[in-house]
């Protein structure tokens, strides 16, 4: 009973979402009767019902669902049963509508535009949202019935089985699907064609907390990987990740470009190119995920018709996006001439670059793709690839991050800026020399990239302390909000910069037979082997193995790493143990047994240098998008 | 118009490109060394086992299987029995990759020596040029010293015959 009301609300939502293009289109006069804001409010309530009615199977342990009886167990903690809602691809998709319908409804609780533009927003974004139903609906139905309902479950897969998935896919759909509305707004002002200011001012505060929220799901999708499922890395250019890469890196460059849009009219065309590619990027990814036309870690059960589905959606929404970019672009077109030397010059130029990179990063996640299909030859393209273009396109990068928000708005002058940055550049310079001596036997690229980020969070800082003397008698508290939100942001890259640096070029392994009681030197840690033992859990059953850490002779750390094995599927994981100082990470994990000698066992030791700072940087980075976010808030 | 054509020409060609690559499976990646002569390699000894050379695996009218394992990789391990059956058979050679050559010793003293000739690849560069990306990968090499097919990943008991007759 209670799925059938689950599905009823599906439907519902399906059926009122319609009414975002039907009303429009037929041209009647609802229009005056029915405004898409009251629908926007009911369906939100009526997904988020059809959501209650799915958990509610998912913790009563309703096994007669297909979805509930494939992807959890009477036996599994109460916690990890109703994440399991969204560890598949039925309930997660459903999340992803419901998210969908919230963001609806909070642009239905705005004040500040007019009442037609608020409609028509609204129009595509219901419009938007039935396209979504519609997929859930007839291919990914959470609530269908298996016949004849099981006894117990199958379990869910223990790699979800972690505190990691309780927050990750939320956060990273707020992101995705939070970029809807800001495709749907922008579609807006190309529709309602009226060039206003207030309009570019309505899209901005759904700019930064969607790349908010997409920050704060990449970071804790890398940190899961790290941390819990014993990768041994953060980043590993995989299809997926390079999906989630993608909307973030257009997203970062449109929340700089729309500071100027909204400003002062130029760099209009570009923003609504931005606002709709970062969603069809983020679309795309999600046709990537669940297809299964890529190779990648994040397998979803692959179902072609789902795929051929969403690629349906992904057209649509493109042509609709396009065709209406291309018909009023003359309307929004810039106006404005753009000096190169000022502050919207630098932020033109470094928006160029960022789209290089993503351009060059969707091309080589499917290239494997477009050769497998267009010259039968299959390739693979990995890290290599990535890390090469990577590395000459930062440079830019990180100049026009540090040098850009000392230029003035609108026109500046080049000897004027390099006098007012002198005392920088002579820091910057001794910086330089220190950080060579300390690395010059290091690699190359490592200096590189550590003078690069200590660049960049040096003349954050000094940015910030220039703002503090302009006006010495400041209060504190009246610093512009915007001038903390870019200092936090700029110092979070180049924190991520050092630390990817170092876990990525600097990071050593060591693989090796270890018996019990040898001790294995690595970096300045003793690691010490004690042995294995077992232990039994809840649902499952764990090889837990002992390490000592000793450094400089003293015992500093004790770290456990484990392989389990689960009761239900037969599966086995690792969960390394990580022992994580400012300076690195010293990471173990255990192997199997050494058939010969009973007494020793495979083992993974790695240091990985400065890892701690791609999470302090990722705290950074949304320290500063929610600073942002707040600072619009508080003016409206 | 133009400009309408251009972005019905792009869409209906990117369309056309994952549509076709939702039929097509990505996990399967031939070798580029199929139908060619086996690269150039360079191993170092195990222990007292003869050692693996390049003139091992030239024509002489015998079917041939490399393996590519290494001590410290689980499915390698799962593998074994299979190819101790198969070095009933065929003359199976060896290459271990970033390996310890006593841990390679005492596991083929425990577990059994399907291999007839063996070598260790300490640094990975014959692994390289031969293409290897993970353990084990297993080449099977024709009569006249050209690789025929390659196998990703452990040779489990169900592959044993297909092996057996394609190599007839």
């Amino acid at each position: 009973m209670i799925a059938e009301l689950g599905i009823f609300f599906l439907i519902l939502t399906f059926i009122l979402s319609s009414l975002g293009f039907v009303i429009p289109l037929s041209g009647s006069t609802l229009k005056e009767v029915i405004s898409q804001t009251k629908v926007s409010k009911i369906i939100f309530f009526s997904t988020f019902s059809s959501f209650l009615f799915l958990s509610f199977c998912f913790v009563t342990s309703d096994f007669s669902l297909n979805v509930v009886q494939k992807n959890s167990n009477s036996q599994l903690p109460i916690i990890y049963k109703l994440t399991g809602v969204w560890g598949n691809h039925e309930g997660s998709i459903l999340l992803w509508l419901l998210i969908m319908t919230f963001f609806g409804f909070l642009f239905s609780l705005e004040k500040k535009t007019d009442k037609e533009f608020k409609e028509i927003v609204l129009c595509i974004q219901n419009s938007l949202i039935f396209l979504v139903s519609s997929f859930v609906l007839w291919t990914s139905n959470p609530f269908e019935r298996s016949f004849p309902p099981s006894v117990d479950g199958a379990d869910l897969n223990p790699l979800l089985q972690d505190p990691g998935l309780i927050i990750h896919p939320p956060f990273l759909y707020m992101g995705y699907v939070g970029f809807s509305i800001v495709y749907s707004i922008a579609l807006a002002i190309l529709i309602h064609n009226k060039n206003r200011k207030v309009y570019f001012e309505t899209l901005k505060p759904w700019i930064f907390i969607s790349w908010t929220f997409l920050t704060c799901g990449i970071g804790l999708g890398s940190w899961w990987a790290y941390y819990e499922l014993g990768w041994g890395g953060f980043w590993f250019w995989d299809p997926v990740e390079n999906a989630s890469l993608l909307p973030w890196l257009t997203g970062s460059a449109l929340l700089h470009t729309i500071i100027i849009s909204s400003k002062n009219r130029s760099l209009q065309n570009w923003t609504i190119f931005l606002s709709i590619i970062t969603f069809l990027l983020s679309l795309l990814g999600t046709f990537l995920v669940r297809s299964g036309v890529l190779v990648s870690v994040h397998a979803f059960a692959n179902d072609p018709t789902r795929g051929v589905y969403i690629l349906f959606l992904l057209l649509i929404i493109t042509a609709v996006g396009f065709f209406f970019l291309l018909k009023r672009n003359y309307n929004f077109s810039d106006k404005v001439q753009l000096n190169l030397m000022s502050r919207e010059g630098a932020i033109s130029l470094n928006n160029i670059f960022m789209l290089t990179l993503s351009f060059t990063i969707l091309l080589g996640t499917i290239y494997p793709l477009i050769s497998s299909v267009f010259f039968k030859n299959k390739i693979s393209i990995g890290a290599p690839f990535f890390n090469s273009v990577l590395s000459p396109l930062m440079l830019p990068i990180s100049l026009g991050m540090m040098f850009g928000p000392f230029m003035r708005w609108q026109k500046d002058d080049i000897e004027k800026l390099f006098s007012r940055l002198k005392v920088l550049l002579l820091v910057l310079f001794f910086f330089s020399l220190f950080i060579w001596y300390l690395n010059h036997g290091g690699p190359v690229l490592s200096v590189i990239f550590f003078i690069l980020s200590a660049w960049i969070i040096t003349s954050s800082v000094f940015e910030f302390s220039k703002f503090i003397s302009i006006s010495p008698n400041i209060h504190f508290k009246k610093i512009p909000l915007n001038v903390f939100s870019q200092t936090f942001a700029h110092i979070g890259i180049g924190l991520i910069m050092i630390g990817a640096t170092g876990s990525s070029i600097l990071k050593t392994e060591k693989i090796q037979f270890q018996e019990i009681n040898q001790t294995i030197q690595v970096e300045s840690f003793n690691v010490k082997f004690l042995g294995v033992k077992i232990i039994e859990k809840e649902n499952y059953l764990s090889q837990m193995a002992k390490f000592n850490i000793y450094k400089n002779g003293e015992l500093i750390k004790t770290l456990l790493p484990e392989k389990r094995m689960y009761n239900t599927g037969k599966q086995v994981t690792t969960e390394a143990s990580i022992h994580s100082t400012l300076l690195g990470d010293l990471y173990i994990a255990i192997g199997d047994n050494n058939s010969i000698n009973k007494n020793s066992w495979t083992t993974r030791i790695w240091f990985n240098p400065f890892t701690i700072w791609i999470w302090i940087g990722v705290l950074f980075l949304v320290l500063g998008g929610m600073i942002s976010f707040t600072r619009i808030i508080i003016k409206i | 118009m133009m400009k309408y054509v251009f972005l019905f020409l792009i869409l209906f060609g990117a369309g056309f490109m994952f549509y076709k690559g939702l039929k097509t499976d990505p996990s399967v990646i031939p070798s580029n060394l199929i139908s060619k002569k086996v690269p150039s390699f360079k191993l170092n000894k195990v222990s007292d086992y003869p050692l693996l050379d390049f003139s091992d695996l030239g024509n002489d009218g015998q079917f041939k299987i490399v393996n590519f394992f290494a001590s410290w990789c689980p499915p390698c391990k799962v593998e074994h029995p299979q190819l101790m059956t198969l070095s009933n058979s065929f003359k199976i050679f060896g290459i271990a990759k970033k390996d310890d050559e006593q841990d390679i010793e005492k596991w083929l003293k425990k577990d059994g020596n399907p291999f007839t000739k063996l070598g260790v690849d300490k640094d990975g560069l014959s692994s390289i040029q031969w293409g290897v990306y993970g353990l084990p990968e297993t080449f099977f090499i024709d009569k006249n010293g050209n690789i025929i097919h390659k196998q990703v990943g452990p040779i489990m008991k169900k592959d044993l015959e297909r092996i057996k007759n394609f190599l007839k």
